[in-house]
């Protein structure tokens, strides 16, 4: 760990810039869609503002995001201390899961979030809530990946890898989809993906794939109003006050914006006409105050993040980093791809927010945490390539030398 | 193990990076996504954007005012203050109508019903136009949710006495009736408009949609009626009405020289401040334009004119009157003064109908037809005031052998008021028909004159300078000197005119309604040079006390022309024993 200061890794300090980049258009615009006739975004106390706490939250998340990627590197170094803490983290995170389940331990509902209070009263008239289901993104993620490269695990066994790692989605897949079936919707992608990646046999993926379908399907007819989306999706123009107002909403905000937009701030449609503005539509929002432009700078940011994923997988000193890196970076884009495509109406509205911009801690902190293991991977993965040392598997010197040259060709 | 750690690493990499390559096109294709929107739907859903997002508030138009031909204000805009509540802001409805309902003087339980049938608005009206001392009681209450708001209401300052000339207005600002309907679209104005973003509850966002569109004031008028005279002739008329115990009536003062018309004027009336509590739409009606009758005996001089015009008499011919019975074919026509040879001089001034019989039915159907149409009878006089009535003349083929007699004694024709004193103004103005009117300037929102109708406007000459001036100077004179009209001559002034009594037909079907009498006079005064003309109707008077003209309507007219002449301080006629001194 001394090395570290003399070979600043450029990748991870890319996902610095680019992850504080995409904070600083959420927090301007979480300002901006908060103001309203009745009060101003800025009143004073701030913290009570959606201003103030998302303000709050930017700060935690970027201090989480750099300690993060620090404390990561030996933890990730370690094969026994990242599988221990892979599986703590999916531990804690189904004990969340089922802890919101039970009506007294969860906060009022919001939307098809569930929410599990932290604190009684808050701290300083901050009320402390978060998602459980923003948490098991991250320790499904991890846990999968332990779970299928450590201890000299063949993802080509069904056995003693396949079938432990597909139950580990699949728990936290229902769990999360008991409430938010956008969210586990998302799961499921990226555990699929993550289970191809792996290399596992295709065999099994199809038949595990036949399975996840059913069980969707099975969600998405328990809960009625998510079949009411579907149709309203379809009926776009038909009904404009009723089942898709949310959706043509959504486009007449675009719509509003042109393409240079009407200027930060100055957008009609928050005051009262877009529902979740803050939240889950505030790409909307963005697109009608920064236009189409603005828009299309947020979406290239995304793209920079997935690509700096993509580096730090290529790069990633060990299977199981890589994996944790590939995994990572889908959500990631996976999750702001499936936003905008709720916001522009290429699919039924489901509550997904966009990472790192939408108003909300749970969420902002999560993909900051992500980021950091995210940068620690790419640190390490540069380090060792500078150093041609693999710490984990003794003897594979010459692999990973091959490695690198693989990476350039690419 | 080293074996298969190669190819396993690459798979792993190689379908990675495809996948995460594939969100990366996933995401361009949202980009691509947004474009789409931008362009093929950007129509489709800005319209929905501005059809939700902008508001329309109207910049009200300030009506113009009205003034009379003296130049006083008969109707204008006063700011009265609305009281209102905002729902919103109300946090217990029970106790906020407890304490508003007294000020306003309402019923708590309806102030209570009116907030919570308008939960949904922000503007509930309690009470439109209050008085100064019921604003200041509301804003005492010092609460947040009641609020005053200003509001343009249409004030009549003589109230009653203008009400059938004027008409009103609507609470939409449109004219209802009289002036403020003939003139609407000059006195309206244009109302502007201010284009408003708004929010989702419809606040306003204080933002310009677009350039706000600035209302153009509405013009003011000046009337030829004189409020003076206006008042003078619902009094008198107002007094006989209640003398005689009579339905109703209607009076107009007529200038004969130009037709300007000075006062018109109709009982029962009404206020016009406000014009729903108006016992019903009857009393809202101008008769006096609205309300053809039939005429009776005041129609004689009428056609005298034509039958000394046209030689069917002589101003010297004696006519056997039969001592008041004689029968036309069949039918039995009596006066009430019977006679035996009188000169038309003694025709007019007694009223003969058998006299008048006598040389109507010299003159035939086509003459006599064409005298009703020549003194514009059968058709609208043309005067400014909305829903005036033609009357009724009979085209030629429905006229028998007994109508020369009816049209004589003033029956088979049916006149308005307004025709039957223009046509008499035609006889008094040298035998010139004038169209008559109600306005004399049309004036812009600033004062500046746009239109002056102040030139008198010649319709037809339907008589000889001589004739006319023989009918009215000498017959008509007569009338008044020593018939039927004496008590016409109540002032210092010399009076001409001619008293008239019809039978009224049933009001809701055919037949002549025994005891139901129309009294009529019209006079003009002074007679040398007559300034004023005045008709006065006085419908169903209660026959125990009079009904005929010479005793209901001549009084009323003596006394409107009295007082009128002294207003206008016409000098009364000189004494030709002083004028021989």
């Amino acid at each position: 760990m001394t090395l570290e200061g003399h070979n600043k890794p450029a990748q991870s300090a890319a996902v610095f810039i680019v992850a504080m980049a995409l904070m600083a258009i959420g927090l301007v615009m979480v300002a901006s869609t908060s103001a309203s006739l009745d009060r101003s975004s800025f009143t004073w106390p701030l913290w009570r503002t959606p201003f103030g706490r998302q303000m709050v939250f930017v700060l935690i998340g970027f201090a989480v995001m750099i300690v993060t990627s620090r404390l990561a590197m030996p933890l990730l170094a370690s094969p026994e201390m990242r599988r221990r803490t892979s599986q703590v983290a999916f531990v804690i995170a189904v004990a969340c899961l089922i802890a919101a389940l039970i009506p007294s331990l969860a906060s009022p509902h919001r939307g098809s979030h569930r929410w599990l209070r932290l604190a009684i009263g808050g701290i300083g008239g901050m009320d402390i809530g978060f998602q459980p289901s923003e948490l098991a993104k991250l320790a499904m993620v991890a846990i999968v990946a332990s779970l299928l490269t450590e201890r000299g695990a063949d993802p080509r066994s069904f056995r003693r890898c396949f079938l432990p790692a597909s139950i580990a989605i699949a728990v936290c897949v229902l769990l999360v989809g008991m409430e938010d079936f956008g969210t586990a919707a998302l799961l499921a992608g990226i555990g699929v993906a993550m289970l191809f990646v792996a290399g596992c046999r295709l065999r099994h993926l199809s038949v595990l794939s036949a399975v996840g379908a059913c069980g969707l399907t099975v969600l998405l007819y328990a809960a009625p109003y998510r079949l009411a989306r579907l149709t309203a999706y379809k009926e776009l123009w038909e009904d404009p006050q009723g089942k898709a107002y949310q959706p043509l909403q959504s486009l007449t905000t675009i719509a509003s914006g042109g393409w240079l937009g009407m200027g930060l701030g100055s957008g009609v449609q928050k005051y009262g006409y877009l529902p979740e503005s803050r939240t889950d539509f505030i790409f909307a929002v963005i697109c009608e105050e920064l236009g189409i432009f603005g828009g299309a700078l947020v979406i290239g940011l995304f793209c920079a993040l997935v690509w700096l994923g993509l580096r730090a997988m290529l790069a990633a000193p060990s299977r199981f980093e890589r994996l944790l890196a590939f995994g990572l970076a889908a959500t990631i884009g996976l999750q702001s791809a499936m936003n905008i495509a709720v916001v522009t109406v290429v699919t039924p509205t489901t509550g997904i927010s966009l990472p790192l911009i939408s108003a909300g801690g749970s969420s902002l902190l999560t993909f900051c945490l992500a980021l950091g293991v995210l940068a620690a991977i790419s640190a390490r993965g540069n380090k060792m390539a500078s150093l041609s040392l693999e710490a984990d598997v003794p003897g594979r010197r010459v692999v990973g030398m091959a490695r690198m040259g693989d990476a350039t060709a690419w | 193990m080293s074996f298969q750690t190669v190819p396993l690493d690459r798979v792993q990499r190689r379908s990675g990076a495809v996948l995460l390559v594939g969100i990366i096109v996933l995401l361009a294709a949202l980009a691509a996504r947004l474009a789409y929107i931008n362009t093929t739907l950007r129509p489709r859903l800005v319209a929905i954007a501005s059809k939700q997002q902008q508001g329309r508030s109207v910049i009200p138009a300030r009506r113009g005012m009205i003034f009379d031909t003296r130049g006083r204000v008969v109707a204008l805009d006063r700011q009265v203050p609305d009281v209102f509540v905002d729902p919103a802001l109300v946090d217990d409805v029970e106790r906020l109508a407890a304490e508003l309902a007294p000020r306003v003087n309402l019923p708590a339980r309806a102030v209570a019903d009116r907030i919570r049938r308008g939960a949904n608005s922000r503007f509930v009206l309690i009470a439109p136009g209050v008085d100064a001392v019921t604003a200041e009681a509301v804003r005492s209450m010092g609460n947040a949710a009641v609020g005053l708001a200003e509001r343009a209401r249409r004030s009549y300052p003589h109230a009653e006495t203008m009400a059938h000339v004027l008409g009103w207005v609507g609470r939409d600002g449109h004219g209802m009736e009289g002036i403020e309907l003939a003139y609407d679209a000059h006195l309206r104005g244009r109302s502007g408009q201010r284009t408003m973003i708004r929010d989702a509850r419809r606040r306003a966002l204080g933002r310009l949609g677009q350039l706000p569109v600035s209302p153009v004031d509405g013009g003011h008028l000046v009337l030829t009626i004189d409020a003076e005279i206006q008042l003078i002739a619902e009094e008198a008329l107002a007094a006989g009405v209640r003398r005689f115990e009579a339905e109703g009536g209607s009076a107009i003062v007529m200038s004969p020289k130009d037709g300007s018309v000075l006062a018109m004027v109709c009982v029962p009336t009404f206020d016009p401040n406000e014009p729903v509590t108006a016992e019903s739409a009857a009393a809202r009606r101008n008769r006096a334009v609205t309300d053809p009758v039939e005429p009776g005996s005041s129609f004689k001089p009428i056609i005298t004119c034509r039958a000394l015009e046209d030689g069917f008499v002589s101003t010297t011919e004696r006519i056997d009157c039969h001592m008041g019975s004689h029968r036309f074919g069949r039918r039995l026509v009596k006066d009430t003064s019977p006679q035996g040879l009188l000169d038309i001089r003694g025709i007019i001034t007694r009223s003969s109908n058998i006299g008048m019989g006598i040389i109507a039915e010299r003159m035939g159907n086509e003459v006599l037809h064409d005298t009703l149409r020549r003194f514009g009878l059968g058709e609208r006089t043309g005067i400014d005031c909305p829903g005036e009535s033609s009357g009724v003349v009979y085209p030629l083929h429905r006229w028998t052998s007994y109508s020369p007699t009816s049209v004589a004694m003033g029956y088979e024709v049916l006149v308005t008021p307004l025709q039957l004193i223009n046509a008499f103004a035609a006889i008094v103005n040298d035998g010139i028909l004038m169209r008559p009117r109600l306005v004399r300037e049309l004036l812009g929102s600033r004062g500046e004159v746009i239109r002056s109708l102040d030139s008198p406007r010649i319709v037809r000459r339907v008589v000889s300078s001589q004739v006319a001036r023989y009918v009215a100077q000498d017959l008509l004179v007569s009338v008044v000197e020593n018939g039927s009209g004496r008590r016409a001559a109540t002032g210092p002034y010399q009076v001409l005119g001619k008293t008239g009594t019809a039978r009224l037909v049933y009001s809701d079907r055919g037949g002549y309604e025994p005891g139901a009498y129309l009294s009529v006079f019209v006079g003009a005064a002074p007679v040398a040079d007559p300034q004023i003309l005045v008709l006065v109707m006085v419908r169903r008077p209660n026959p125990q006390i009079g009904y005929y003209g010479a005793a209901v309507a001549a009084p009323v007219v003596g006394e409107i022309i009295k007082r009128t002449l002294a207003y206008l301080e016409v000098p009364p006629k000189a004494k030709s024993g002083l004028a021989s001194l």
